[in-house]
């Protein structure tokens, strides 16, 4: 490639003729019709979130120094402590759990195995509004503990759930699956010669577990902290439920209660910068696995058998994670459910369940088909810029949603002011917010956020499909179509499968985005539970939520099947 | 330096090791040498202390390590170990694997003893590399390294060469045997592969189905094989079948053979006797013919497998130089030339 110098004279130079002729190559290459959809696709994906960090560049000195002197500080110590405060948590209950279920064996480990997956069925928003309920004044415990005790209102003291710790211990609870599942690949595939290696050198077992095996799974399990703590700096229910102020209500009050799009975007904007340090180390850490593990067979280690106490509260240090991340709130919600069910399955409700659905299902169509063209652009020209492009757009699960409604709402409602100004001239008609008010914003934000879900599957599909078995059809008498049909077809099905499913999910749990974006009068299971919810209706959301968990399971089935396959690479899973 | 005694290991129900005894003197090369399965692996994790053993006793600088009812636990051993798939610690640096378990040395004592090593085993400078970033060849030289580090008294290598190259393994065994001699390195290795062995050796015992068949020198291992397996295992030759004469020699299709008297054969025995290629020399003059079935070219010589017109068409191997180039169903004469003559009793088995 020429790094954009021109050759002034080339006559005569072989050198600089080959140069030339490169650089003509190189430019015609990119005016093949994937690298136009590609870019294209690229820029319309990345444009809100360009947009937000676009907004830097006009200040809004007096709401700034209004924010400034007021909540600013808040809403960056709180989201600091709170992504710090789920990360630290986080750790030390996902590599807990994975250490017992890699290392040890013990009556009730097979089932634990995916029970332990089952908490991230559950929207943090969802966890957090069935604890309020059950452990505020007139919620079962505190009535339990009066009655027990003949307490009356005042004579002791109970801790508020809604507060910082509070919903610090509510995300994590739904949270430690992404360091449980990376630590426990990490723990399961470090080889077992390398413990009798420590040995026959006279180390310890427990030397070696500080020396070796904690260093080693380091990068897993960091890997697994950042990507918690993105969620935990993206998500607004829990912490618009609790009262919080944290960046994410921020933008959101900044928004519409000052009325500034442009100063939330900043916010957003600063939000996003906190995420991108997360994402440098989760980078880094992704790197040093794929070194760590480099040309190392996925093999079994022998686990411990456990006997006498051990065997006792192993298993039972295992339960308390999804006993209070996923059972007892269910438990709650069914009861909850039971009351109101017969007065509450009504065409409102099944008309929620259809809206819901349905954009759940275009915005996976939509992503997947992104996703199958990027890949295959990827695939078919291997040229550098298409690669960083496709990476750019892959890093989308990063941002949160508010951020990316920010800028999809900014940026369509100026492209429908334009447009409505142009058919009012032209035409005297005007046609309403074709953009920012339909479900086209929505799955563009969607499809932003979560294409490196699908990404991620199809990629692992593809990889399946090596390029000389498309040379071997070809040379077999089959044309490029047909290639498709009987090769790739089959072999990239089951991704296929379960990109959309996994797409589906993640839009239907999905809350502040939808918030902001839906049409007016358009309802969904999540934003419908969250508002019954934040009106303090908490019996009343309950169907709407045990919808959303109860198809959240969907992806933790999928999970286990995809988890016991010890070749599969254990991946970054929403 | 090591000695085992009536050494049984088990496995749950099945018996991996049974009844070895053996001894290796110090700064010996030991190797175990059998095919997949003989139980040569478990017998090392034995001695290193992985596992437990069922019977016997395991001694190293005449100090009880193993037995039915105790067991050193392998970090109190000063048994140091090459693993087959090296084992390298990936987050260390060259430097620090090989330092990893020098304990009681000081800053400046590990960095003399890692450079020492390092020059040792041909890797000067490598000593900030990361494991990924060594070929296979590099990565089992610092695992080497750092088993040899902190002066081991015995030092097991499990299938040193397995994972590399055919062409690196006979110069890295080589170059394994000078450092191990350098250092004065006692040691145990595992191989399925007897140019390993040879190379690399100065004892090696055969092993089968968990037994110890033999423990000698390759020299006495090749020409004087305690039994059938051993002989059949190590080195090319075919068994053929002979009566004992009255005179008490060998009677063969191919001649009559002195025996040694003290073997104890009777006249009328049905025994085998062993045919090495090298045995079997290729003589124009000769009356007996072979007729060649199959011939392989290796430059200087042609190993030709030839069919014998008696003695029920039995098939011998002949290593002939390559000048004698016959074509295949040609008939060729040979004679036998046994300078060791090894013969067992037939007892209808064919291993």
């Amino acid at each position: 490639m020429l790094g954009g110098s021109e050759p002034k004279s080339f006559y005569f130079d072989d050198d600089k003729v080959n140069q030339f002729m490169k650089f003509i190559n190189w430019f015609y290459s990119c005016f093949n019709p994937w690298f136009i959809s590609i870019t294209l696709g690229c820029i319309i994906l990345a444009a809100p979130v360009g947009l937000v960090f676009v907004s830097v560049f006009f200040p809004q000195t007096e709401i700034w120094q209004h924010l400034y002197s007021t909540v600013l500080s808040d809403y960056i110590v709180n989201s600091l402590l709170l992504a710090f405060g789920v990360g630290f948590l986080v750790i030390v209950i996902g590599t807990v759990l994975a250490w017992c279920i890699a290392r040890y064996e013990f009556a009730g480990r097979k089932q634990l195995q995916w029970l332990i997956l089952l908490p991230m069925a559950m929207p943090a928003y969802i966890i957090a509004y069935t604890y309020t309920g059950l452990l505020d004044f007139a919620g079962p415990l505190q009535t339990l503990l009066r009655d027990t005790f003949h307490w009356q209102y005042g004579d002791y003291y109970f801790p508020d759930i809604r507060s910082l710790p509070g919903a610090i211990i509510m995300l994590s609870l739904v949270l430690y699956p992404y360091v449980y599942m990376l630590a426990r690949t990490a723990f399961s595939e470090q080889p077992s010669s390398l413990e009798e290696v420590s040995r026959s050198l006279g180390v310890s077992p427990s030397e070696h577990l500080f020396k070796v095996v904690l260093p080693l799974a380091r990068p897993a399990i960091l890997m697994g902290a950042a990507l918690a703590m993105m969620e935990a700096f993206a998500d607004y229910g829990t912490v618009q439920y609790f009262g919080l102020s944290t960046f994410t209500t921020g933008i959101f009050r900044t928004w519409f209660g000052l009325g500034n799009g442009i100063a939330a975007a900043q916010l957003a904007a600063m939000l996003t910068s906190f995420v991108v340090l997360l994402l440098i180390l989760e980078y880094l850490s992704r790197r040093k696995v794929s070194y760590y593990f480099q040309g190392q067979k996925a093999q079994q280690v022998n686990r411990q058998k456990l006997s006498g106490r051990k065997a006792f509260w192993v298993p039972f240090l295992c339960v308390i994670p999804v006993l209070f991340g996923f059972m007892l709130p269910v438990l709650q919600l069914l009861k909850w459910a039971s009351m109101t069910y017969s007065k509450q399955l009504t065409s409102e409700f099944w008309l929620l369940l259809w809206n819901s659905f349905y954009l759940a299902a275009i915005a996976a169509i939509t992503a997947v088909i992104l996703a199958l063209i990027f890949a295959y652009g990827k695939r078919l020209n291997p040229i550098k810029p298409i690669q960083i492009l496709v990476g750019v757009v892959n890093l989308g699960y990063a941002v949160p949603g508010t951020v990316i409604a920010i800028g999809a709402m900014i940026s369509l409602s100026w492209l429908d002011i334009k447009l409505n100004t142009l058919t009012e001239n032209w035409f005297d008609v005007s046609v309403g917010l074709v953009f920012s008010g339909s479900l086209f914003a929505l799955i563009l934000v969607y499809s932003s956020r979560f294409l490196a879900v699908a990404m991620h599957n199809i990629d692992t599909g593809l990889s399946r499909v090596k390029p000389s078995m498309d040379d071997a059809a070809r040379s077999l008498g089959y044309k490029p179509l047909q290639v498709l049909r009987v090769i790739h077809v089959p072999l990239m099905k089951t991704s296929v499968l379960s990109a959309l499913l996994l797409v589906f999910v993640d839009v239907l749990k999905e809350l502040p985005a939808t918030l902001i974006l839906r049409p007016f009068n358009f309802n969904t299971l999540a934003v419908r539970a969250f508002e019954l919810a934040s009106d303090e209706r908490l019996i009343d959301a309950a169907l709407p939520a045990l919808a959303i968990v109860s198809v959240g399971i969907l992806p933790v089935i999928l999970l286990t099947l995809l988890m016991d396959k010890p070749s599969q690479q254990s991946s970054q899973v929403n | 330096m090591l000695s085992l005694n009536n050494v049984s290991v088990a496995y749950q129900k099945t018996q991996a090791v049974q009844d070895v005894t053996f001894e290796l003197g110090v700064g010996k090369i030991g190797c175990l040498l059998g095919p997949s399965g003989c139980g040569k692996t478990s017998l090392l994790r034995a001695v290193a202390g992985f596992e437990k053993i069922a019977e016997g006793q395991i001694s190293l600088r005449n100090q009880l390590v193993s037995a039915e009812h105790s067991h050193v636990e392998p970090e109190k051993r000063r048994v140091a170990v090459v693993f087959q798939d090296y084992a390298l610690f990936p987050h260390l640096t060259v430097a620090q694997n090989i330092a990893f378990g020098l304990h009681e040395y000081t800053r400046a004592q590990k960095f003399q003893r890692v450079t020492e090593l390092l020059m040792l085993v041909g890797l000067p400078g490598y000593d900030r590399r990361y494991p990924h970033a060594l070929s296979g060849g590099q990565q089992q030289r610092v695992a080497l390294a750092r088993a040899m580090a902190a002066k081991p008294d015995l030092l097991l290598l499990d299938e040193p060469f397995s994972s590399l190259d055919a062409e690196l393994r006979d110069d890295l065994a080589k170059e394994l045997r000078v450092i191990l001699k350098h250092e004065n390195t006692t040691a145990l290795m595992v191989t399925h592969d007897q140019n390993e062995a040879f190379a690399m050796a100065d004892v090696i015992g055969v092993m089968n189905q968990g037994r110890l068949m033999q423990w000698t020198d390759a020299y006495a291992l090749y020409h004087r094989p305690a039994n059938r397996f051993v002989a059949s295992f190590v080195g090319d030759g075919v068994f053929l079948p002979a009566t004992i004469d009255h005179n008490i020699k060998l009677n063969s299709g191919l001649g009559v053979f002195p025996i040694n008297p003290d073997d104890g054969f009777k006249h009328g025995d049905k025994v085998v006797f062993l045919v090495r290629p090298d045995d079997v020399i290729h003589d124009d003059e000769s009356e007996t013919l072979a007729k060649v079935v199959d011939r392989s070219f290796q430059g200087s010589h042609i190993l030709y497998q030839l069919e014998l017109q008696h003695v029920g068409h039995a098939r011998v191997l002949c290593l002939a130089l390559s000048h004698h180039d016959h074509q295949l169903n040609e008939l060729i004469g040979i004679r036998l030339d046994l300078e060791h003559l090894i013969v067992f009793k037939d007892n209808g088995d064919d291993a």
